[in-house]
C-alpha cells in the first residue's frame, strides 16, 4: 500500500477501486455485525465457503463481509448482487438452494424474503419493507456496502473526500463555520451543538488539544453506535479527522467499551488500514497535517459514557465524572482542551462537508437538523436500528416503522433516552421527535433508546428498573445520586410490594428535584426522570398501587393473584402439569383450582391456559373468589372415567 | 495565569476576590459559614458530599445550584447561601446521609441545624458511620502519597478499602486518613492501619512496659551491644531473631531480604539459615503486611516480624483485631530505627548518579552521621544523605517515629560505637527473647537518639500542619442555627 500525497492520488485509487469492481457480476454480503453473528451468521458463511468449493465457484462470487442494517431480529441477513435481493433468517441449511436457485438460476426463494406479518406480502428490496421504508439512512445504508475491515470499500463510496476537501480547499474556520451552520448536534445526549463545542475547544488556552471518540454506549437497549463501529468504522475516523483539523488538534482517543470486541477489532483494523494509505498520521493526504488516534477501552462502567468520566477513564484513572465547573471541551484530558463528541456525531461530519451545511440543515426541523438512528425495541413488532430524519413523529416510528404493537395489545407508553430519559404517553404521540420538543414533555433524545411499552406495562415497575438500574450504575461520588437513589428505589420496591404509604410520590418528587439540583454530574441529575416522567403522565397508576393495593397492569406480583374461573375451565390438566410448585390442584373432567399458598406467581398456568379458555386470571385489587365446592368440580357425566386415566397419566 | 480581581455579590454583600477562587473560599473570609464534609483546603475540592451547595444567579438571571467548595468565582456573580433552595437542598442531603449513618453525631448535629425533625428516610439495620466523603483517600493520595485506600465499587454499594480488600503493603499508619476523616469512621480498620495518638496510648498500655520518655517511647532498657554474628553494625536484629528461633519462641519470622541486586522482598523465615540469609540493612520499604496475614491464614502461632516505625505500626494494628478473633497468637515485633526509606529504583538511580556505583553490586549499605554509605568490593562510596531527597519513599514525612517505639525491642545504628547497635528493650517479650543472648554490651549517647527523634518529628508535624489547620477551623466555629 503506497501513501496517497493528495487528493488525487485519493481519486485515482478510488477509480482504480471501481475500475476492479463489475457490478454485474454476481455477489453475496452478509451482515457479520453482532446481532447476525449471535443468530449463527458464522454457520452461514461457513455454508457458503464450502458450498462454492462444491460448485467450483471460488473466485467466482465474491461474499462480502459487511455491518449492520438494523433489523436485528430478522437476521441472518445476506444480499444477493447484483439482483439486491435480501433474504432474512438465513440458515446454513438454505445456503445450498440460494447457491443454485438464486445465485445460478437467478430464482428468488420466497419463503426466505421478508414477509410482512399484517398482509403476509413478501418484498425483495428494502423499499418495499416498511421497518425500512420510512427510514432516511444516511448514515447506516453504507452499513450494508462495505466491509468493515477494508479501507478500499469505503473509498469506492467516495469515503475520505470529505477529509481531502477540508485538507486541500477549507480553512480550519471554514470547516468550522460548515459545522455550526449545518446546526448538527452532539448525538450522544445533551444535544449540544457540536460547532460551538468545536470552536470553545479550538479558542481554549492550552496544548496539546484532543478529540475524542464516546463509544460508552450503556442505555438498556441501545446499540447504535455500536452498529456504525462495526459496520462503518472509516466514516467515523473521518468525521474525527475533519474535526480535529477545525480544531487544531493532533492527537484523537476512540473511547470504546471492551463489551463491543468487534467494534474494537473493526476500528483498529480501520485506524491501521488509513495509517497505511497515509490518511493518518503525519503530513495527511500530503497536506502536512498530522493526526494520530489511539483506541482506550472502556473497563464496562456505565458512568464513563459521561464526558468528564470518560476523560478521567483516558487518563488512567477510575472513570468518575470531576467535579469541575469548567467545561472539558476547555479543560479535559490532562487538563488539556478536549471535544468530546458522539459515534455518531463524528460519522455525520463527512456528509456536512461534502453536501454542504444547507443540505444537512434542510433534514430534520429548525432546532435539530439531521437524522437519528433510535434502537426501537419493546413491544413493538419490528424492532431494531431505525435512522429517521429528525422530526418525524413518534407515532410513525412507533406504527410505521415499527408496524404498531406485538400481539395486538394497546400502546402506553415510549421511554426515550435510556436511564435520564422518561415515558412519554400515547396523548403525545404525535409530536416530531426532536432534542426541545422531547426535553418539553420531560425526557429527552439522549442517545437514541426508544422503549415502547403495551398496556401490560406497569409504569411504578418500569420507573423501578430504571432507578435500580442507576442505582447499580451510578458512580456512588456523590450524596444525591448515590443516596438519592437508594431511598427512591426502597420506596418504588415498597410501593410495587404493596407497601405504598400516602406521602410517598410526593417523596419521590422530593427526591428527584433535590438530585436534579444537586447532583455532581447528567447522569446524576437527570437520574430521576424516569421516575418524574412517569409520576407526570401515570400518576393514577401510583395511587392504584399506594391506596387499592391495586397493579392496573397486572404485573406486579405482589398484588396479583391467579384465580381459575370455574365457568371457563375445561379441565384439562394444562395447568396443572406446567405449574412449577404442584399448586394447582385438579385433574382431567375436575375443575382445577388454585392453592394460593404454595401459588409463587410465576404465571405460568396463566401462559399455558389455551386461548380458547382462557380460564386463568389475574387478578389485583380485589378479593379472589373462594374456590367453588368439591362436589361441583367435576364436569360432565363422563367426568369419573376421565379423572381415572387422568390419574393413571 | 495572571491573577484577576473580580467583583461578586454573596448574600446581597459585595466583595472582591481573585477570580478563580472558589465560593467557599470567599465566603469563609466574609465569615459566611457553609457546611462542608468532603472539604479540606490542603486537598483538592471533590464535590461528594454537596452539603456545600449555594444557588448562583447569572447574567440572564438565571438560577444554578453550585458546590461552593470548586465553584470558580467571576466577575458579577451573585450567590445565595442561604436561598430556600439552597436550605431545602442540604436539608434533604442531611436527611439521605441521616439515613446511612443513623448513628454519627457529626450528621445528627447538622441535620437538627437544617430542620430535621424527624428522619423520612432509613435503611434497614444502618450501622454505617462512613459517609464515603473521600477525604481519607484523597489525603493518602494527594498529600501522603501511598495509596494505600481508595474507593472500590460503585453506585449504591460503594466503599472505602484497600486494594482486593486485603491487608495493606503501602500504609504506613501515618494515621492522616482518620485524622480528616469528619465521622471518625476511619479509626478502627482491619486492612489498613492509621495509628493516632489514642491508638499509641493504647497499644503502649495493652503490649509495652517501663517509663515513658517522649523521643524513646515506652522503655525498660536502652544500651549498646554487639553479637557474635557479623550483621548491620553489632548484628543484634539477626541474633535475636536466631536465638528466638533456636530457643522455640517463633515459628516463623518476616525478615527483607535481597533477592534481585539491591532490590528487596519480605520473606517468611522458619530457619537460621534463610534468617542469616536476610540479615544486613536495606533502607528500602518492602510489602510486609500481606505476609502476616499469609502466616496467620496458615496457623501459624508464634511470629516474629522485624520492620521500621510504618511496619511496626501495621503489625501492632493487626495483632490488635487478631488478638480478639485468635488469641493464642503471638506477634514479637523488633523494630528498626528509620529517619525515612528509599525507593528501590530511585535509589540505584541516585546511587548511580551521585557515587557512580551499582547499588546492586553493593555487598553493604549504611547510614552513619549523614553519610549514605555504600561498600562494593571492599571499598566505600558515600555522600550525604540529604543528597538523596529524590529518592524517599512517599509518605516517609508524614511518620513521627525514629525508634520505632511499638516494637517489643527496638534496634538501630544512631547513638553507638562503630560496631555496636542501639537497643531498645520496651516489653516483657523483648526481655524474654534478650534472656540467655551472649552480647558485648556498651553505653548509648542518647542525645543522638533524642536528636533524630525530634527532627522526625518536626519533619511530620509539618508535613501534617496544612491538614490540621482547616480541622481547626471546623473544630471551633460554632454551629448557628439557621
Amino acid at each position: 500500500m503506497e501513501k496517497l500525497k493528495s487528493p488525487s492520488d485519493l481519486e485515482k485509487l478510488r477509480k482504480a477501486i471501481l475500475a476492479n469492481k463489475d457490478p454485474k457480476k454476481p455477489a453475496i454480503a452478509v451482515c457479520v455485525s453482532t446481532g447476525c453473528e449471535a443468530l449463527g451468521v458464522k454457520g452461514v458463511l461457513a455454508a457458503f465457503k464450502e458450498e462454492f468449493k462444491k460448485q467450483g465457484l471460488e473466485g467466482e462470487i465474491e461474499i462480502k463481509e459487511t455491518g449492520c442494517l438494523g433489523f436485528c431480529e430478522k437476521g441472518p441477513r445476506i444480499v444477493v448482487y447484483p439482483e439486491e435481493i435480501f433474504y432474512f433468517r438465513v440458515k446454513a441449511t438454505d445456503v445450498p438452494e440460494i447457491v443454485s436457485k438464486t445465485l445460478i438460476n437467478k430464482q428468488i426463494i420466497e419463503r426466505l424474503l421478508y414477509m410482512d406479518p399484517i398482509t403476509g406480502k413478501t418484498a425483495r428490496n428494502l423499499s418495499e419493507i416498511p421497518f425500512y421504508k420510512y427510514q432516511k439512512r444516511l448514515l447506516l445504508d453504507s452499513n450494508a456496502k462495505v466491509d468493515p475491515k477494508k479501507i478500499d470499500d469505503y473509498i469506492a463510496l467516495g469515503g475520505y473526500t470529505a477529509l481531502a476537501k477540508t485538507l486541500y480547499h477549507m480553512t480550519p474556520e471554514q470547516v468550522l463555520n460548515e459545522v455550526k451552520k449545518s446546526n448538527l448536534r452532539g448525538r450522544g445526549g445533551g444535544g449540544f451543538p457540536t460547532g460551538r463545542k468545536w470552536e470553545s475547544t479550538r479558542n481554549a488556552e492550552g496544548e496539546p488539544k484532543y478529540v475524542i471518540v464516546n463509544c460508552d454506549e450503556g442505555d438498556p437497549g441501545a446499540f447504535m453506535n455500536r452498529a456504525l463501529m462495526e459496520g462503518n468504522p472509516h466514516s467515523i475516523l473521518e468525521g474525527l479527522i475533519i474535526g480535529a483539523y477545525a480544531i487544531g488538534s493532533h492527537e484523537g482517543f476512540v473511547y470504546v467499551r471492551q463489551e463491543y470486541p468487534l467494534a474494537v477489532e473493526n476500528m483498529q483494523m480501520a485506524i491501521k488500514e488509513a495509517e497505511k494509505y497515509g490518511l493518518l498520521g503525519n503530513d495527511i493526504l500530503g497536506s502536512g497535517f498530522d493526526f494520530k488516534v489511539t483506541i482506550h477501552k472502556g473497563a464496562g462502567a456505565f458512568v464513563s459514557g459521561e464526558s468528564s468520566a470518560l476523560m478521567t477513564a483516558i487518563e488512567g484513572k477510575v472513570g468518575e465524572p470531576r467535579p469541575k465547573y469548567v467545561h472539558t471541551s476547555e479543560k479535559g484530558v490532562w487538563d488539556k482542551p478536549s471535544a468530546l463528541n458522539n459515534v455518531e456525531t463524528w460519522a455525520n461530519v463527512p456528509l456536512i462537508i461534502n453536501k454542504g451545511a444547507e443540505w444537512f440543515a434542510s433534514i430534520g426541523t429548525k432546532g435539530s437538523t439531521g437524522t437519528k438512528i433510535f434502537a426501537l425495541a419493546g413491544k413493538v413488532n419490528n424492532t431494531g436500528l431505525v435512522e429517521v430524519p429528525m422530526g418525524m413523529p413518534l407515532r410513525d416510528i412507533i406504527f410505521k416503522i415499527g408496524e404498531g404493537i406485538r400481539n395486538g395489545k394497546k400502546f402506553k407508553g415510549v421511554q426515550t433516552g435510556g436511564p435520564s430519559g422518561g415515558v412519554i404517553p400515547e396523548q403525545y404521540l404525535n409530536i416530531p421527535v426532536d432534542f426541545d420538543e422531547l426535553a418539553k414533555l420531560g425526557s429527552i433524545m439522549g442517545s437514541g433508546g426508544m422503549i415502547v411499552m403495551d398496556e401490560d406495562t406497569c409504569m411504578v415497575d418500569v420507573a423501578r428498573y430504571f432507578v435500580n438500574f442507576l442505582c447499580d450504575e451510578s458512580c456512588g461520588k456523590c450524596v444525591p445520586c448515590r443516596e438519592g437513589l437508594k431511598q427512591a428505589r426502597k420506596i418504588l420496591d415498597d410501593i410495587v410490594a404493596g407497601k405504598g404509604k400516602e406521602g410517598d410520590i410526593e417523596k419521590l418528587q422530593e427526591i428527584a428535584e433535590g438530585t436534579n439540583a444537586a447532583a455532581l454530574c447528567a447522569l446524576g441529575k437527570t437520574s430521576a426522570n424516569p421516575m418524574l416522567t412517569t409520576i407526570r403522565y401515570f400518576k393514577d397508576e401510583y395511587e392504584a398501587h399506594i391506596k387499592e393495593k391495586r397493579c392496573p397492569a397486572l404485573v406486579c406480583k405482589n398484588l396479583i393473584s391467579y384465580y381459575i374461573d370455574p365457568a371457563k375451565c375445561a379441565a384439562c390438566t394444562l395447568c396443572y402439569r406446567n405449574c412449577p410448585v404442584g399448586a394447582v390442584e385438579g385433574e382431567r373432567g375436575k375443575i382445577h383450582i388454585i392453592d394460593r399458598s404454595k401459588c409463587t406467581k410465576c404465571g405460568t398456568c396463566f401462559e399455558v391456559c389455551p386461548p380458547a379458555f382462557r380460564a386463568v386470571k389475574k387478578l389485583s385489587g380485589e378479593s379472589v373468589p373462594s374456590p367453588i365446592p368439591e362436589e361441583l368440580r367435576w364436569k360432565g357425566k363422563s367426568g369419573k372415567v376421565n379423572s381415572k386415566k387422568g390419574a393413571a397419566n | 495565569m495572571e491573577s484577576k480581581e473580580v467583583t461578586l455579590k454573596i448574600d446581597g454583600e459585595e466583595v472582591k476576590a481573585t477570580e478563580g477562587t472558589s465560593i467557599l473560599e470567599v465566603a469563609k473570609k466574609l465569615g459566611i459559614r457553609i457546611p462542608t464534609l468532603c472539604y479540606n483546603s490542603a486537598l483538592e475540592p471533590f464535590g461528594s458530599c454537596r452539603v456545600c451547595s449555594v444557588e448562583i444567579t447569572d447574567d440572564r438571571g438565571r438560577k444554578k445550584v453550585v458546590t461552593s467548595c470548586n465553584y470558580p468565582v467571576t466577575e458579577g456573580l451573585d450567590v445565595s447561601t442561604k436561598s430556600e433552595k439552597v436550605l431545602k437542598t442540604r436539608k434533604l442531603l442531611l436527611e439521605f446521609l441521616l439515613a446511612r449513618c443513623p448513628k454519627v453525631k457529626k450528621i445528627q448535629d447538622l441535620a437538627r441545624e437544617y430542620g430535621v425533625k424527624k428522619p423520612r428516610f432509613w435503611i434497614e439495620d444502618a450501622e454505617e458511620d462512613c459517609i464515603l466523603c473521600g477525604l481519607c483517600a484523597r489525603v493518602c493520595q494527594e498529600r501522603v502519597g501511598v495509596y494505600a485506600i481508595n474507593f472500590a465499587k460503585r453506585g449504591v454499594e460503594r466503599e472505602v478499602t484497600t486494594p482486593y480488600n486485603s491487608y495493606s503493603d503501602d500504609c504506613i499508619g501515618c494515621g492522616a486518613c482518620a485524622l480528616v476523616c469528619p465521622t471518625n469512621s476511619r479509626r478502627i480498620r482491619i486492612n489498613n492501619y492509621p495509628t493516632l495518638p489514642e491508638d499509641v496510648e493504647k497499644i503502649e498500655q495493652q503490649f509495652l512496659t517501663g517509663r515513658k520518655d517522649e523521643n524513646f517511647g515506652v522503655y525498660s532498657e536502652v544500651f549498646a551491644a554487639k553479637s557474635s554474628i557479623d550483621g548491620q553494625d553489632g548484628g543484634v536484629a539477626t541474633s535475636l531473631l536466631v536465638s528466638g528461633l533456636q530457643r522455640g519462641l517463633f515459628d516463623a519470622v518476616i525478615v527483607v531480604q535481597r533477592t534481585d541486586g539491591y532490590n528487596s522482598e519480605a520473606i517468611i523465615a522458619e530457619n537460621v539459615d534463610d534468617i542469616i540469609k536476610a540479615k544486613g540493612t536495606k533502607y528500602l520499604r518492602v510489602k510486609m503486611m500481606s505476609k502476616l496475614g499469609e502466616l496467620i491464614d496458615k496457623g501459624k502461632k508464634k511470629i516474629a516480624v522485624v520492620g521500621t516505625a510504618c511496619e511496626v505500626r501495621a503489625a501492632r494494628k493487626i495483632q490488635q483485631i487478631m488478638l480478639e478473633e485468635y488469641p493464642d497468637v503471638e506477634i514479637t515485633i523488633i523494630g528498626l530505627f528509620c529517619f525515612e526509606a528509599f525507593d528501590y529504583e530511585k535509589l540505584k538511580e541516585e546511587t548511580k548518579r551521585l557515587l557512580g556505583v551499582d547499588l546492586d553490586k553493593a555487598e553493604k549499605t549504611q547510614i552513619h552521621k549523614g553519610q549514605y554509605i555504600v561498600q562494593i568490593d571492599g571499598k566505600e562510596y558515600s555522600c550525604k544523605v540529604r543528597d538523596l531527597n529524590k529518592a524517599i519513599e512517599k509518605g516517609c514525612a508524614y511518620c513521627d517515629d525514629f525508634t520505632a517505639k511499638l516494637a517489643d525491642i527496638s534496634v538501630g545504628s544512631v547513638g553507638s560505637p562503630d560496631g555496636y547497635s542501639t537497643v531498645i528493650v520496651r516489653s516483657d517479650v523483648g526481655k524474654k527473647l534478650l534472656e540467655k543472648l551472649n552480647l558485648t554490651k556498651s553505653e548509648v549517647n542518647t542525645e543522638e537518639v533524642t536528636k533524630l527523634s525530634i527532627l522526625k518529628k518536626k519533619r511530620a508535624n509539618k508535613s501534617f500542619a496544612p491538614i490540621l489547620q482547616d480541622l481547626q477551623v471546623q473544630s471551633e466555629s460554632p454551629s448557628q442555627p439557621c
